[in-house]
């Protein structure tokens, strides 16, 4: 056999897109303690079906679904609108396996309201962020929102930016998605502690609910941190005293400030992409 | 062209690490290479993981690849592996040659794996190529 020819067969490893057609050779040998054989991935994705595809059914009540769906090597997306009388209600969602990214959204209606949520996030790096809102036809309305970062969820009121609540989403950084780079800002969210300078001020710490201690640093001016503060009109001030409003943000890190007329002592977690707040209220 | 005739019985090993700490060790897995892809056959043939996408160099007498992308074809159905980094090592020579930098020696037609999954699954595999061809 000629080496040569295999090193240019391997070189070709740069490779199409895989196999179609499932395997089935003869087995024997080994033995496995799953007794449905080969290898265990029941961790690593999913197991897919044709890659798009349209199903439609109708429930007890009378309630029809259709759903819509498309899959792909890159992501998915699919929607569902289901009717019953007067009733509808449409929810969907798409994911990226390259990016992590994931959105989700719903849309109902009925004779006596209306109601919407959405949300999107990250699974590797366990960001999510959504939103309701409702109204009925006495003209009540509601609004609530979810938010997680670094896994920790929160669910309660957004305090909204007074002064980028009319910007769009990273309107706040010039329209660019903000994220964690050495020659960024420093790297982090309220300076370069965050990406591991030992020299920052420390600040205090934090014990979370999720019994993590948390070091505080010295927010650094011009991060984005620094401007959520003044936005707020927030002072920074060391973490431990009671009755701070205490910010967990980006990469694990947390600040403290005294509490003003914006906002109330509490415990609260950064929505980066308009820069807000949203206090925290676990479940 | 079938350049390597398929051994009566496969020495391949694998070894799948779950993230939660388990593991498993799968030995006489069957390694194929061709149609642009290598394929790892378990030895009871009912899964074929299928490293279907990657970037390859030589590095003196071995060819290095970063793979990127797999496939489970298992019981009748497809999972879509997605590769977080590793590297695959290939000795295509009919000579033992030491790997840079390592004390670990590859066997002629030698195949060294080792990939962490975006799951956190840990997927190494160490065994000479059982087939290759076009």
């Amino acid at each position: 056999m000629n080496a040569k020819s295999i090193v240019a067969i391997a070189l070709t490893l740069v490779l199409a897109p895989g196999v179609a057609d499932a395997r089935g050779f003869a087995g024997g040998g080994a033995r496995f303690s799953r007794p449905a054989g080969g290898f265990d991935f029941r961790n690593d994705g999913a197991t897919s079906r044709p890659p798009s595809g349209t199903h439609s059914s109708t429930g007890p009540y009378g309630t029809q679904r259709t759903t819509n769906y498309n899959t792909g090597p890159n992501g998915y997306s699919r929607q569902t609108t289901a009717t019953n009388g007067n009733y509808s209600r449409t929810s969907g969602g798409s994911g990226n396996y390259n990016t992590g990214n994931v959105n989700h959204y719903a849309n109902a209606s009925g004779p006596y309201g209306s109601s919407s949520r959405s949300g999107s996030g990250n699974v590797y790096n366990r960001t999510y962020s959504g939103s309701a809102s409702g109204s009925n036809v006495w003209g009540q309305t509601y609004h609530s929102s979810t938010y997680a970062n670094n896994g920790v969820v929160y669910r309660g009121a957004v305090v909204t930016n007074p002064v980028y609540y009319h910007y769009p989403t990273w309107g706040w950084n010039g329209g660019v998605a903000w994220y964690p780079a050495p020659y960024y800002y420093g790297g982090g969210f309220w300076g370069p502690f965050a990406v591991g300078v030992a020299s920052a001020a420390v600040f205090g710490s934090i014990v979370a609910a999720n019994n993590v201690t948390y070091t505080s640093y010295q927010v650094q001016p011009a991060s984005p941190g620094a401007k959520l503060l003044a936005s707020y009109q927030l002072t920074q001030t060391p973490c431990g005293a009671p009755n701070l409003v205490v910010i967990y943000g980006p990469n694990n890190s947390v600040i403290c400030a005294y509490p003003n007329n914006l906002v109330a002592a509490g415990n609260y977690s950064v929505n980066s992409s308009n820069l807000t707040i949203v206090s925290q209220n676990p479940a | 062209v079938i350049f390597l005739a398929a051994p009566a019985r496969a020495t391949g090993t694998v070894l799948v690490r779950q993230h939660d700490g388990s593991m498993k060790t799968y030995t006489n897995v069957r390694i194929g290479i061709g149609n642009d892809q290598m394929e790892l056959t378990s030895g009871d043939g009912r899964g074929t993981l299928v490293v279907g996408k990657a970037a390859c160099t030589k590095v003196g007498e071995l060819v290095r690849c970063l793979p990127y992308d797999a496939t489970l074809f298992q019981n009748g159905q497809t999972r879509h592996i997605l590769l977080q980094s590793g590297t695959v090592w290939l000795n295509p020579t009919l000579l033992k040659q030491p790997l840079p930098l390592s004390s670990a020696v590859l066997q002629p037609h030698g195949v060294l794996m080792s990939v962490n999954t975006r799951a956190g699954t840990y997927v190494s595999l160490t065994g000479t190529v059982d087939e290759m061809h076009k």
